[in-house]
């Protein structure tokens, strides 16, 4: 019965086309199947352009994480100072019996450097 | 590939996957995503009558409308296919893609009020067995008004499938003669059964 079938089925394609495997329908399949390799193609450039964007922003990401100087600091620590404000005896205290030298700038402001390494 | 399992197309299909063929749909189906040229040729012979046919019934006849919507059926199928190992499930995907397609294909057609019209009349999946029969009936009917030796002629090849090349031998004419009055039968048939589907405008 499914054997009639097919084959009734087959007279009523070839009625209308024609020689079903090789006559005009057969161009559909070959259209098909080009369709198909374009198909394919445009995805995996898709999917290839998708993964290039991706990579170039991680790469960007952690370029932009790495060059970046850390300006911030947390909020609860006080920033620390450069100096620190002595009273005079506390200086005649710390340059005791060291030797001090004495540079006097262009601009006419004077430097102390100690010359014992400390 | 083993059979077309034409009628499945048409007829309806219990949804339980079978897992005894499934590798050669898996490949058949995989090779048509890649458009293979040659799984293509293969699926247009096993799967694509079946199809038309489906097509013709929906149409009830419209044998224009349903080519363009079986070649719409092939560049969606070119589209969307993706590994199946079900027959039943890749047979009710085609009747979807097909049924879509067409609907698809007569909206471009169409103005809406004819659409509308056509709604009213088109077949449902309900009585779409009844108008496949009716189809299937008028094919047989058609060929009973044949002459008897082009009816001959067609029933060797098509129902008793055998080859032109025997045909022709059993007949005494050449090949490229049997092949002649096979197109000229297959015409007279065309005409015969256009007379006696119902007007499909």
């Amino acid at each position: 019965m499914n054997n009639r079938h097919d084959r009734e089925t087959r007279l009523l394609a070839e009625i209308f086309h024609g020689d079903w495997t090789e006559g005009q329908t057969a161009d559909f399949a070959r259209a098909a199947a080009a369709h198909a390799r374009r198909a394919r193609a445009m995805r995996s450039l898709a999917v290839g352009g998708a993964g290039i964007v991706a990579a170039a922003a991680i790469a960007l990401m952690l370029f932009s994480a790495t060059s970046t100087p850390r300006t911030s600091v947390p909020s609860s620590a006080p920033a620390a100072k450069g100096y620190k404000i002595i009273s005079d005896d506390q200086l005649l205290a710390e340059l005791r019996d060291r030797p001090l030298l004495v540079v006097k700038k262009k601009n006419g402001a004077r430097e102390f450097v100690l010359l014992d390494g400390e | 590939m083993t059979g077309p399992s034409a009628a499945s197309l048409a007829s309806t299909v219990p949804l339980s996957p079978s897992r005894t063929d499934a590798s050669p749909l898996r490949a058949l189906t995989m090779a048509l995503a890649r458009g293979d040229d040659a799984s293509w040729a293969r699926f247009h012979r096993d799967y694509g009558p079946a199809i038309f046919r489906r097509l013709l019934a929906l149409t009830r006849g419209d044998h224009d409308l349903a080519s363009e919507a079986l070649q719409q059926t092939y560049l969606r199928i070119a589209r969307y296919a993706r590994p199946c190992d079900s027959e039943a499930e890749f047979a009710t995907w085609l009747r979807v893609v097909a049924r879509t397609a067409l609907s698809d294909c007569r909206r471009r057609r169409q103005s809406f009020w004819q659409l509308l019209r056509r709604r009213a009349v088109e077949p449902d999946s309900a009585n779409l067995d009844a108008e496949d029969d009716r189809l299937l009936a008028a094919l047989d009917g058609a060929l009973a008004l044949l002459d008897a030796d082009d009816r001959a002629l067609l029933e060797a090849k098509y129902l008793a499938g055998a080859d032109v090349r025997s045909i022709a031998s059993r007949l005494g004419i050449s090949a490229k003669a049997a092949e002649s009055r096979l197109t000229r039968a297959r015409a007279e048939l065309r005409h015969r059964l256009l007379a006696a589907l119902p007007r499909h405008e």
